[in-house]
């Protein structure tokens, strides 16, 4: 006599699911360069959050110390041609940088998932004018638009974003189209079509789901790619804002001071490399642990 | 025609020499009255020094006017230093009085030949009529005047030389100007000119063209007409007396050219044909230029004593490249690659830095370049800025002598004015104490002006500005401003943007490095068109009716004396209503390499700028690196 029993033990044989917690500990382990880069965006994103208490001056505070002072225990990091704190410039100027590459990450990548969605799941004459519109777009060299638009329409911070945010569509589109082409032929895909789904419901509940990994990789290289962008077309002067912001520092610092105050261009130069780095590691580290081939699920 | 160019010089230099005197007697008195009659003595000797200073109108080509009126410089041999006392005022300048121009080795014997590799500014084009860049065509044209800078010159003042005129003569009213040309002047070979001989027909269709098409013809504007009686005279016809009309001339705008040249505008455009020392032989906009000698070059190195028969230019080939910025200027100045250069708006512990790397370098400034002060526009227009005790608050809160020390690291004079000071009859800057009570430090009287004005809590407004970053300078006056509740937002705006902002009057304020500048040697030329009433270069609006009064007997003044009397009228109502609130100037820096000679700056400006026009008096020695000096002259 056979036992219902009897049919449970591949059940049985199923990985436990690990907790959330467990699983970050692992992906940790795994990843270690993903995570020390991970707590140095906790750090800057803190530091930028917190900036009126980390600071010890406000933004834009002349005559606090005397001027091109180096580094010291009274001024970290010295303190710029008016006399201004350049630690707690640096402190306020990653809120500038961090609003920025998020406004410009977050706005472009959805952008670029809405795009690729559409273009993926329609196909046909949709996927043709959308992709060859991306096509346009990318052929276009991104810093030499920036400057043609900057020198046309101003150097304010705002036009920059928004060209920066418009670049970032394209590239993440096509991404994530590639992912749509794939994820439509899934069954689940053909099954929720087959009990009546609607495209809207389609795209929103099953597709949108599949492509959300790669969007989150994708919004985090944008974070550290904008930034770079954003950082490059203040150092070019091509960007202007009241706040201080590090690529404006580094401009000021490497171009008029370079040899007599040479903390005035490494300080933020430094800043602007920690941060790409940091997000562009932490953006790889994230892709291999979400992405299901190069965890060997598929 | 009752008087020449050269008596108004020498009237000039006698209100000078009139004015350094008191200064002596006022000196010996005190220190005669303190019982030191030794010190007083020795007080007058060192005044009596610094009246060596020389007014040249050394006349051009073979003209019959006198010699220059007194020599400051010694030359011959190994060239010696220009010598005489540095003024009291300009003395009391650390920079000025370390890197002076007196310190300098002034004439010697030259070195013919070589290459002299400057930094430079090759324009986008070589069209003078609308060319932004008019500071790189003097080396291959000729004005009438010019702003000269060589041994036996005072430069301390705009130092302006006849250059194509031999003789200058004016009407008693100042409304007719005749100059004599030379006749031994002609054109570069090149097609469509091919060489030909430069006459008052040439000069007559220059002018009347610059009168016409020039983007620069603001400062010609007075001329009625011009006539050439012969081939080598030539008139100009003012609708109002002009004093000092040649100053004018001297402008760099005003390059003489020829009509052939001019028909063919794609040649005017692309190739400089004038009668400059140097020929072009090509060109790459914000690159680099090449230039070789004139071999028919008609002038001589006339101020220079035992050579006053040399060719000039001095130099074979003249090469003139671009440094985008500060970093690659400086390392081509320690590397030996740059022999000149102008570098203006650097802290003085750049050019120590730059010393330290390269001890014999030679280095100048001078108090203030001019007509290039740092200044704010502030439009009448706007509510705030039409009221003058708004005007006159803004400018007590700023601390002008610790900006001086914070932005500019003590390089410039806290007293800034559109009234250079030479126009007053002043051997240097005034001090900021004698510039009344607006111009003074006071927080708590700015405050109170402000409460009478209604605006006792303040007020925002938002300014433009044209740098890529904010300068030291701006943010400070930003401060200040806050300190007594007014805020100023700053915002930049393209290169241009601050210039097309002034121009249309769209702004409330306009923090200004340079832009806006009226440029000229006189306070006519420079204050009528920035302050008098309907004229498109009063960017901020002015309507100050005291001062158009001054502005208009200064125009149409014909007495020296009584035109310096005006200029410190002028400064004084100035510096009382603030019309337009001027910070401070800065000092101009000038960098040479040791094998380069006869090269400096002047109060007004750098052989890079306007008195570029001189490097046809500009020598390279042996030492030059590369084998690139020339060969010594012999007498």
């Amino acid at each position: 006599m056979t036992s219902i029993d009897a049919a449970l033990p591949a059940v049985a044989a199923l990985p436990r699911r690990q907790s959330r917690l467990s699983a970050a500990w692992a992906a940790a382990r795994k990843k270690p360069l993903g995570t020390v880069c991970l707590v140095v965006i906790v750090i800057y994103w803190a530091m930028a959050i917190l900036a009126p208490i980390v600071s010890r001056t406000g933004y834009n505070e002349p005559l606090y110390g005397p001027p091109f002072h180096g580094p010291s225990w009274q001024y970290w990091f010295g303190t710029d041609d008016s006399g201004r704190d350049v630690y707690s410039r640096v402190v306020w100027a990653a809120r500038t940088d961090l609003l920025v590459s998020l406004i410009t990450s977050v706005v472009g990548v959805s952008g670029a998932v809405l795009v690729g969605l559409i273009s993926g799941y329609f196909g046909g004459l949709v996927d043709m004018l959308v992709q060859r519109l991306v096509d346009a777009i990318q052929a276009l060299p991104g810093l030499i638009l920036l400057l043609v638009v900057v020198a046309i329409f101003g150097t304010n911070i705002a036009i920059a974003m928004s060209v920066i945010t418009i670049l970032t569509i394209p590239i993440g589109a096509r991404i994530i189209r590639s992912d749509v082409l794939q994820l439509r032929q899934m069954q689940y895909v053909e099954a929720a079509r087959s009990v009546g789904a609607g495209d809207w419901r389609i795209m929103t509940r099953h597709i949108f789901r599949g492509v959300m990994p790669t969007a989150i990789v994708l919004a985090t290289i944008a974070l550290g790619a904008n930034l770079l962008v954003e950082a490059s077309l203040a150092f070019l002067g091509m960007v202007s804002s009241q706040y201080p912001d590090w690529g404006l520092m580094l401009n000021s610092g490497a171009l008029g001071t370079m040899e007599q105050a040479p903390w005035l261009a490494v300080v933020p130069g430094l800043a602007i490399t920690i941060i790409v780095f940091a997000y562009s590691m932490f953006g790889d580290a994230l892709r291999d642990i979400l992405d299901p081939k190069l965890r060997g699920i598929t | 025609m009752s008087s020449s160019d050269r008596e108004l010089r020498e009237a000039a230099r006698i209100f000078k020499e009139q004015q350094r005197q008191r200064v002596t007697k006022r000196l010996s008195r005190r220190r005669v009255l303190s019982g030191s009659a030794i010190l007083a003595a020795g007080g007058i000797l060192a005044a009596c020094g610094g009246s060596s200073k020389n007014s040249s109108s050394t006349p051009s080509g073979g003209g019959s006017t006198a010699a220059p009126s007194g020599s400051a410089t010694a030359a011959g041999g190994g060239g010696s230093t220009a010598g005489g006392e540095i003024p009291a005022p300009l003395a009391s300048l650390e920079y000025v009085k370390k890197y002076n121009w007196r310190n300098l080795k002034w004439g010697g014997t030259p070195y013919i030949g070589g290459t002299l590799q400057a930094a430079g500014f090759p324009p986008p084009d070589w069209n003078l009529m609308t060319t932004q860049t008019l500071t790189q065509f003097p080396p291959y044209y000729n004005g009438l005047y010019y702003s000269a800078l060589h041994a036996g010159l005072d430069l301390d003042t705009a130092a302006i030389e006849p250059d194509l005129v031999t003789k200058a003569e004016h009407s008693d009213d100042y409304l007719t100007w005749t100059f004599t040309l030379p006749q031994n002047v002609y054109f570069h070979d090149i097609d469509p000119v091919n060489g030909a001989q430069m006459t008052s027909a040439d000069v007559k269709f220059s002018f009347e063209r610059y009168i016409d098409t020039s983007l620069w013809n603001l400062p010609l504007s007075e001329v009625d007409h011009i006539t050439a009686p012969d081939p080598y005279t030539v008139q100009f016809t003012l609708k109002t007396p002009a004093l000092k009309f040649p100053d004018a001339l001297a402008l760099p705008y005003y390059q003489v050219f020829n009509e052939k040249h001019y028909d063919n505008q794609d040649k005017f455009k692309t190739q400089p044909i004038g009668t400059g020392a140097f020929i072009l032989k090509d060109s790459k906009a914000l690159q680099i230029s090449h230039a070789v000698r004139n071999p028919k070059y008609w002038d001589t190195a006339r101020w220079l004593k035992g050579y006053e028969n040399a060719k000039l230019p001095f130099v074979d080939n003249y090469v003139s490249t671009y440094y985008s910025d500060i970093a690659s200027l400086e390392a081509g100045l320690r590397g030996q690659s740059v022999d000149c250069a102008d570098l203006e708006g650097q802290l003085p512990s750049v050019l120590e830095d730059l010393l330290k790397a390269n001890p014999k370098l030679q280095v100048t400034t001078d108090a203030e370049w001019a007509l290039t002060p740092h200044r704010v526009f502030l439009n009448w227009q706007n509510k705030y800025f039409s009221d003058v005790r708004v005007r006159q608050a803004l400018s007590m809160a700023l601390d002008r002598e610790q900006i001086v020390q914070v932005a500019l690291g003590g390089a410039g004079v806290a007293a800034s004015s559109p009234v250079p000071y030479d126009q007053m009859g002043l051997d240097g800057p005034p001090a900021l104490k004698d510039m009344g009570k607006y111009m003074q430090f006071d927080p708590k009287g700015a405050k109170d002006l402000l409460k009478q004005a209604g605006y006792e809590d303040g007020f925002n407004f938002t300014a433009q500005q044209a740098s890529a970053t904010v300068p030291s300078w701006m943010t400070l006056v930003q401060k200040f401003w806050k300190d007594i509740g007014v805020n100023m937002k700053i915002e930049t705006t393209p290169p241009l943007g601050t210039t097309t902002a002034l121009q249309k009057g769209t702004f409330d304020a306009v923090l200004s490095n340079s832009e806006g500048s009226v440029l000229g040697y006189d306070i006519d030329q420079v204050m009528r068109p920035m302050f008098g009433v309907g004229s498109a270069a009063n960017y901020a609006k002015v309507n100050d009716s005291e001062l158009n009064t001054i502005m208009d007997k200064i125009h149409s003044s014909t007495d020296p004396d009584e035109w310096t009397s005006l200029a410190k009228q002028a400064f004084d109502t100035f510096n009382k209503n603030q019309d337009v609130i001027y910070v401070h100037g800065f000092h101009t820096w000038y960098a040479a390499q040791p094998w380069v000679h006869t090269i400096a700056n002047t109060y007004y400006t750098t052989i890079a700028n306007y008195a570029a026009s001189n490097y046809r008096n500009v020598w390279v020695d042996d030492t030059a690196p590369g084998g690139r000096g020339g060969k010594k002259a012999t007498a």
